[in-house]
């Protein structure tokens, strides 16, 4: 057997008595300053469907509803408790670096997609066209990366923004903000969504700060 | 149950579209999958069927842009049980 985990907080924050991954409990791994979400897991699991997603979200937005996190990313399964706690007391100025970095705070997904189905298969096109397309593309992604910047930086405390990996989808962004933020963030959101012509504007959240806690991407 | 994921519907209950389903479900894949805490070491990555979730993800992305209310909504706007959600937003 396994060890599942979840995330990481402070030390105090009430780990949720909750059913997991695979209706395993949730329970904590605590040394003197952190405490870890985790539950019991098969060495044999298979993660990845829906679901599992889903199981793994709620009990980390559970514990965010008590506190500060550091959401561990998907998929993360250790031996056992021993070597969570080890991994507490190895790591445990990192995580309160980082704990301190998203204190008080949501991350709220904002992406730009192409308004409207595209017209053409790309398939279809001929070389020249499929460059001007994606070139046109790649402007307009250029633009509305400025203009989220412009508009929404303002009101965050961290951004990342990142041209998006699939045709249509121009940008794809991430917002560190202070939760009592949240809903002048999303009315910005709205306001500039209503203002763009070529693509429309998709907010999700409020998340956990999964962008915003690898060492990798302190500011 | 009324677990806070609820509140990541992006559409209201309403106004709930399969689209804004997927989309949030795009953004819990973007997040569990490339953020949070690494941990290296004694770790098994345990993610199978990831052939799904990228399956999944280009079936998303091609809905997306159906999406009718893309504006964001208040926090328990979203008030599906999330077992329902997910089971829609799950492609064929």
């Amino acid at each position: 057997m396994s060890v599942y985990l979840y995330a990481i907080a402070a030390a105090d924050t009430p780990v949720p008595e909750s059913e997991g991954l695979h209706g395993e409990p949730v329970r904590a791994v605590s040394t003197p300053a952190l405490v870890a979400a985790v539950s019991t897991a098969d060495d044999h699991a298979h993660l990845g469907g829906d679901s599992d997603l889903w199981a793994h979200e709620q009990v980390v937005e559970a514990l965010m509803s008590g506190g500060d996190v550091l959401p561990a990313r998907f998929g993360t399964l250790l031996g056992d408790d021993e070597i969570v706690r080890q991994l507490l007391i190895a790591r445990e100025s990192e995580f309160l670096e980082a704990l301190a970095r998203v204190a008080g705070s949501y991350e709220v997904a904002v992406r730009a997609a192409l308004l409207g189905p595209r017209t053409r298969d790309t398939a279809e096109l001929s070389g020249g066209e499929y460059l001007r397309l994606a070139a046109h593309e790649m402007r307009l992604a250029k633009t509305l990366s400025e203009q989220l910047e412009h508009a929404l930086r303002p009101l965050a405390r961290a951004s990342r923004i990142r041209p998006g990996r699939q045709p249509g989808r121009l940008v794809e962004s991430a917002w560190l903000i202070d939760r009592e933020r949240l809903a002048e963030f999303r009315d910005r959101a709205a306001e500039l969504n209503a203002s763009t012509m070529e693509a429309e504007l998709l907010c999700t959240g409020p998340w956990p700060p999964y962008s915003f806690v690898g060492a990798e991407q302190g500011e | 149950m009324s677990g806070p994921s609820q509140r990541n519907a992006v559409a209201s209950a309403d106004r709930a579209s399969l689209a804004a389903r997927e989309v949030t479900l795009l953004d819990l894949l973007d997040r569990l999958l490339q953020g949070g805490v690494a941990i290296h070491g004694d770790i098994t990555l345990a993610v199978a069927d990831i052939d799904l979730v990228d399956l999944s993800l280009s079936v998303v992305v091609a809905s997306t842009s159906t999406l009718q209310s893309p504006s964001p909504q208040p926090p328990g706007a979203g008030a599906e049980p999330i077992e329902a959600s997910t089971a829609e937003a799950r492609p064929e």
